[in-house]
């Protein structure tokens, strides 16, 4: 059974339909009425374009013939049926674990993910509900995160807090947490810590870009560094290591800032001032003197500074990651995602050839001359742009297993770049394809879709996907990443651009926005480097 | 509100101390685990599945359990014979303070760096999410002399570089 790839009209010859062929069957050969379709269908209805299938006989048996029964046929018990289970929808169950941290003029609520989603397959929006002692309410916020931070209140006041989850289907019983907390100012005001958090992210980033030469210079510049000298100078080697091996590369940073957004302050169990804030980093990398404008290197996390105190003055001696910090684990395991994908065991990079581009001896992508030819322009049905199109777009879709990655690299190309499903047995390297099932409650996708060496075989073996050079390398292409001390390919990203440089990649797995060479730095003169990299052009006909 | 330990213990901070958690059977492994073992000092950027399974790392290397430790293999490979060489290199020292330094992030992998305080031994390691969604270590260093040898990258002190990779 083929997917036709051209539209097909009554007067085209049956000689014809051959060309119209995706060149691989959707399906394997096996008698009509065990053929499911449901894939190809749902793959019609999610791409918006099908242009139908076509059923051929093996080739031994062309000689014979083929029936089929319409609607209409004289016997009843031959025509096709559908039949429609119909599953009411249901609403998300109520969320878990609230916690409230009270702090300055405001408070921060966390929670768990509803262990029932109800009949969503997205996750669902959250609301949040604080209220005074007597009942009436002080403030509303919604979050599409587990967590919020709620600012406006008045200090010394007793506030609850209740967190609903909705979704399409409708709203959650709410959830509470345990006890009224009580906001209080910290000493010396929050001001105070707002500006040494802001004076560190500063420093650091002048050591990053070079506006600082030194961690002494860039101590000497902030006027608060005396409470944050110690946590600087731990980092300054790294920061300038880091620069220093760009550098040698032809590579700076420009144009580094920091920006505190959801700034809450306050004193923790211990006693301790904690600022928690979301931190957005924005640097531009500047890639010589040919590169004017630069890449957009950017990036947001919540972020959780602890500060102690020696002899009155504040001293910055903590940086954590905040969600981290502040997850609590639900007693039931099903916080855990399922089971869903497993590799052929084993495997081995080695038993389908690869073509890694070539790194040098610092580890990054050796720099190619100009006179290298671009990669042969290939008949390609899988469109590059819209692959990068939605991978830049839905960065931020859910996570739908603990290791995302390839996950997101085949949505990207499915959604965006419109790539065709494979049937075939769900762990066939030959498949390619998923499956939702109640509203996308219940999952099933072949071990390519989201394993990173099933894809790599999938789109060497079965899609005959060329290997491509870091210059010729454009949007809609996938970087595929090996470890030195892993058997196997084990993390996939889209290419979203390449200005000759480098490439600007989205990945789930790692900091979603990044380049080439900052994922490779990430490990460079680690036990556990990367030691391959190889990027696919991904095509659907050759 | 009951919380797994493992949950009090993230919330707390870098530093494991936890007493004032309920529990109950599901959690019970994990207590006599956790009490029976030097509690895990912390520091840099663990994700729960990272640390979860660092701390289990470095209760079975105290214990010995290399089957234990092999078994936290997050793929195929020589992970008997490298949990093996760990045992004999960082066993003795993994029964006394223990520090982790998780580097950059965890979403899916992390290099951490232990540091065996009694021994003064330091030893990389990876940690990442399997395919099967549950977090596990490469082990693969069948060579005693590479398993047994200290990262020459890592600073003396844990988080002294604040527990990010240079350019990551």
């Amino acid at each position: 059974m083929y997917d036709l790839l051209d539209p097909w009209t009554p007067t085209q010859k049956g000689g014809e339909l051959l060309a119209a062929l995706d060149e691989a069957p959707f399906a394997d050969a096996a008698p009509l009425a065990d053929q499911d379709l449901a894939p190809v269908v749902q793959s019609w209805l999610e791409q918006e374009s099908g242009e139908g299938l076509a059923v051929r006989l093996p080739a031994a048996e062309r000689a014979s013939t083929a029936a089929y029964h319409s609607a209409r046929a004289t016997d009843t018990a031959l025509r096709p049926k559908l039949e429609i289970d119909y599953v009411a929808p249901t609403a998300p169950g109520a969320p878990q674990d609230v916690r409230v941290t009270p702090g300055d003029a405001g408070l921060l609520a966390t929670w768990n993910a509803p262990q029932d989603n109800g009949s969503a397959g997205d996750e669902p929006q959250y609301t949040v509900v604080v209220t005074k002692a007597d009942g009436s309410e002080a403030a509303r916020v919604t979050s599409p995160e587990p967590r919020a931070v709620v600012g406006g209140l008045a200090n010394g006041t007793a506030y609850r807090v209740a967190v609903t989850a909705r979704t399409a289907h409708g709203t959650s019983p709410a959830a509470t947490g345990a006890d009224a907390v009580t906001t209080a100012a910290v000493p010396a005001g929050s001001a105070a810590y707002r500006e040494i958090v802001r004076q560190y992210l500063d420093a650091r980033a002048g050591l990053l870009t070079g506006k600082h030469a030194t961690v002494t210079a860039a101590l000497a510049a902030s006027p608060r560094a005396a409470s944050f000298q110690d946590l600087l100078k731990a980092q300054a080697p790294g920061l300038v290591e880091s620069r220093e091996a760009l550098a040698r590369h032809g590579s700076t940073y420009t144009d580094a800032t920091a920006a505190l957004s959801d700034v809450l302050v306050g004193t923790d169990d211990s006693g301790r001032v904690f600022l928690r804030a979301a931190v957005d980093e924005k640097a531009v990398l500047k890639q010589g003197a040919d590169d004017p404008t630069g890449e957009a290197d950017e990036g947001r996390q919540e972020q959780r500074f602890t500060f102690s105190t020696n002899g009155g003055a504040p001293i910055l001696h903590l940086e954590a990651d905040a969600p981290a910090a502040e997850t609590v684990l639900t007693e039931s395991a099903s916080t855990w995602q399922g089971l869903d994908v497993a590799p052929a065991e084993g495997q081995d990079a080695d038993d389908v050839p690869d073509e890694p581009i070539a790194l040098d001896a610092d580890g990054f992508p050796v720099e190619e001359t100009a006179t290298v030819r671009p990669a042969i322009a290939l008949r390609a049905a899988v469109s590059g742009s819209g692959t990068a199109k939605w991978a830049s777009k839905n960065i931020g879709t859910k996570w739908e297993y603990g290791q995302d990655c390839t996950n997101f690299v085949s949505k990207a190309l499915y959604y965006g770049g419109r790539m065709k499903t494979r049937m075939g047995g769900r762990k066939h390297d030959r498949a390619w394809w998923q499956q939702y099932y109640l509203f996308g409650s219940i999952k099933n996708k072949s071990y390519t879709w989201s394993g990173t060496e099933n894809f790599r075989r999938h789109m060497t073996k079965y899609r005959k996907a060329p290997s491509v050079s870091k210059r010729n390398a454009r949007p809609g292409d996938i970087v595929l990443f090996k470890w030195k001390k892993e058997r196997v390919y084990n993390h996939a990203a889209v290419v979203v651009g390449n200005n000759g440089r480098d490439l600007q990649l989205r990945q789930h797995g790692g900091v979603s926005r990044t380049t080439l060479s900052a994922a490779i730095a990430r490990y460079r003169n680690k036990a556990n480097y990367i030691e391959r990299v190889v990027i696919l052009r991904p095509k659907s006909r050759s | 509100m009951r919380r797994t330990l493992l949950g009090c213990a993230l919330a707390a901070g870098a530093l494991l101390t936890v007493t004032a958690c309920s529990s109950d059977d599901g959690t019970s492994a994990y207590q006599t685990d956790y009490t029976g073992h030097e509690p895990l000092h912390v520091v840099g950027y663990p994700s729960t599945g990272s640390l979860g399974v660092v701390q289990e790392a470095v209760w079975r290397l105290a214990d010995g359990d290399t089957d234990a430790l092999a078994d936290l293999s997050v793929e195929d490979g020589p992970a008997e014979k490298t949990a093996r060489n760990w045992v004999e290199s960082f066993g003795r020292a993994a029964k006394g303070e223990v520090t982790a330094d998780f580097y950059d992030e965890g979403s899916t992998r992390q290099t951490v760096v232990l540091y065996f305080a009694k021994s003064r031994q330091t030893k990389e390691i990876t940690a990442r999410i399997g395919d099967d969604d549950t977090w596990g270590l490469v082990l693969n260093e069948s060579d005693p002399k590479e398993a047994s040898a200290g990262p020459t990258w890592a600073p003396a002190k844990p988080g002294g570089t604040g527990s990010r990779s240079a350019g990551g």
